[in-house]
């Protein structure tokens, strides 16, 4: 039987390899005709206009598809599933949401029809501040980390764990997900409050080029009343088919409530963000970095700004992306005035960041931020306000983040929109998924050449 | 966004008579959109309003509101007013109105009946963070007079409360 599901696999693998080889082909020759991306440089909607989609995030493999999920809270109109599966109990930090996922080929005209990546349906602890997190590799696998519910084998109680899953077949197939961490004995139930007994989850993800999978995570193991998490990680150097022992990287110092980020650079090098808590309830974003494919790290070295003083929920992620030889990081900082984004880069080999600047100095608040990378081209995309309702913002930096070009607003039409993501194309373009209302719609941007910037 | 209409209407016809707090049931969680929360707000100027933005998920949150009902206690009632607002989704309701019925009785909560936390927010607020809690002093006038993020004291929030005019 084994035998003859290996056959399957490597089977739906040459048809898959095939296919993309056509696209590939197809798109070299759209490009060769001087023909312009289809639809994608308008943007289209990547989820269904009657269903609720929030926090999308997007990669793209080698042939150009771009492979977007987002967390789907389910049809518009339709009750919340909180109600039907707590039943009374009130879990407050619950949710029970699903990880949907579509894909876009180059010559396609729309994204494929979506579809569920969790097993089971409401399986996912999904809100807009806990985003899944997708990457992929040279071998053009696809890899998902993901917040979901479960229950502790101990305690029997309602726990959020950080899951992991991939497909090798260009999204057709997701294998069923792994839980990343090992489950904590401890019942933290009263301190948590809301009834969830455990936490792991604010998932941060990075894949290298050949396919070590590295997965971050926040954790209520050793928690206190001064509510702080650790963080935890777990390596996979086979692509994701296996995953090693999980560690824990940094004590109970860590905002519990502001997600992860990481980013890997060649095979070695590894930049993982989060926002320690130090004396005074300051909430300061951190960088440590492991120039070894992950087996050290370093100590956590502040990306600077105002010292953000918060006892609450801040909900802010740390962006990063990596030129030639810097690690650019962009985060919202509460503490300024106005509050907005601070960007700030360092040398990937160094250690200490530059001192940071407002990425949209004309905002009366800016948020969320993305940044994605191409040599020393450089896209960073935020939501803001400047005079009226929240728009999509974007600069271009080309020359590695010494400098960037002015603030642009993406035409995003009349919807509330907010919460980008961004990715790179092998073609040398941009990619920015977003919200708006409730759809996630995806574009395709070129930065533009040095002639024309300078003009 | 049709079969979002309903709500918004039952928001309408439920919110129009809980006006300024008057006759708003604790346990009933009301949803409230920009014209409601404007609405509410311009009835009660005349009172000093502690305008707090919480939920179920936010930890600090949760242990910020038992003080918050102190001081409800404590000021008169046609001189002070809390209104509180689940960011919660609306789509929630039902299990936030059960949550609060359990942890919070006596608070008096609407819950945010827009599609995002900052589309009712940017009605008193256009720069929120969206970072909660957050609570906004507003004084008899109906100005905002000051923005507080993160959990404080009750202490904090007397003072504040006194400056502004109780």
């Amino acid at each position: 039987m084994s035998a003859v599901f290996e056959c399957l696999t490597q089977y739906r693998l040459r048809i898959g390899s095939c296919c993309q080889a056509i696209a590939a082909a197809k798109l070299s020759l759209l490009l060769l005709l001087g023909m312009a991306v289809p639809a994608l440089a308008e943007g289209v909607s990547a989820s269904a206009v009657d269903r609720r989609a929030q926090a999308p995030a997007i990669a793209v493999t080698s042939d150009g598809s771009i492979h977007a999920i987002w967390f789907d809270k389910g049809a518009v109109g339709e009750a919340d599933k909180k109600g039907e599966k707590v039943k009374g109990t009130h879990h407050s930090h619950q949710a029970f949401a699903d990880l949907y996922y579509a894909r876009w080929a180059p010559d396609e005209a729309q994204f494929t029809p979506s579809v569920r990546v969790n097993p089971e349906q409401g399986s996912v602890w999904g809100f807009s501040i806990s985003r899944a997190m997708i990457a992929t590799d040279d071998s053009d696998r696809i890899h998902i980390v993901y917040p979901g519910n479960a229950t502790s084998p101990h305690s029997g109680k309602a726990v959020a764990s950080s899951f992991y899953t991939r497909s090798v077949d260009g999204g057709n197939h997701f294998e069923i997900p792994q839980q990343l961490n090992e489950d904590p004995e401890e019942d933290l139930s009263s301190l948590i409050m809301g009834g969830l007994a455990q936490a792991q989850v604010f998932t941060g993800l990075a894949v290298s080029q050949q396919g070590a999978v590295h997965a971050f995570w926040l954790d209520t193991r050793g928690m206190t009343r001064s509510m702080r998490a650790a963080l935890y990680y777990r390596r996979s150097e086979n692509g994701g088919a296996a995953f090693g022992k999980e560690r824990r990287l940094q004590d109970n110092e860590q905002c519990p409530c502001c997600q992860v980020s990481a980013v890997a650079r060649g095979e070695s090098s590894l930049f993982v963000s989060a926002r320690k808590i130090t004396d005074g309830n300051i909430r300061t974003p951190t960088v440590i970095r492991s120039h070894d494919g992950g087996k050290t790290f370093s100590s956590p070295v502040e990306t600077g700004g105002a010292p953000w003083q918060l006892e609450g929920c801040p909900l802010k992620l740390t962006a990063m992306a990596t030129t030639a030889s810097h690690l650019h990081t962009l985060v919202h900082n509460g503490a300024e005035d106005p509050p907005g984004l601070l960007y700030a880069s360092a040398e990937t080999s160094g250690s200490d960041f530059r001192s940071p600047e407002k990425i949209h100095p004309e905002a009366a608040i800016s948020d969320s931020p993305a940044l994605a990378s191409i040599g020393d081209t450089l896209l960073a995309v935020w939501h803001a306000k400047v005079d009226g309702p929240r728009q999509i913002y974007y600069r271009f930096s080309l020359n590695g983040g010494e400098s960037f070009l002015p603030v642009q607003q993406l035409d995003t039409g009349r919807a509330s929109v907010g919460y980008p993501a961004a990715a790179t194309t092998p073609d040398g373009r941009f990619v920015i998924a977003w919200q708006a209302d409730e759809v996630i719609q995806v574009k395709q941007l070129e930065a533009p050449s040095a002639e024309v910037a300078a003009r | 966004m049709t079969k979002r209409l309903p709500v918004l209407l039952l928001a309408s016809v439920l919110t129009h008579w809980a006006l300024a707090g008057e006759g708003h049931d604790p346990a009933v969680l009301l949803p409230m959109d920009r014209g409601i929360l404007k609405d509410e707000l311009s009835a009660s100027e005349g009172q000093v309003v502690l305008v707090n933005l919480w939920a179920t998920w936010c930890t600090p949150c949760l242990r910020e509101i038992p003080d918050l009902l102190t001081l409800e206690r404590e000021f008169p009632d046609h001189e002070f007013r809390l209104l509180a607002i689940s960011m919660d989704d609306s789509y929630s309701k039902d299990w936030v109105s059960e949550f609060k019925a359990q942890h919070f009785p006596a608070l008096r909560s609407f819950i945010n009946a827009e599609l995002d936390m900052d589309t009712l927010v940017s009605a008193i607020d256009p720069v929120w963070n969206e970072t909660l809690p957050t609570s906004y002093i507003i004084n008899r006038n109906g100005a905002v007079i000051q923005k507080i993020q993160g959990k404080k004291p009750v202490t904090f929030f007397r003072e504040q409360l006194v400056a502004a005019g109780l």
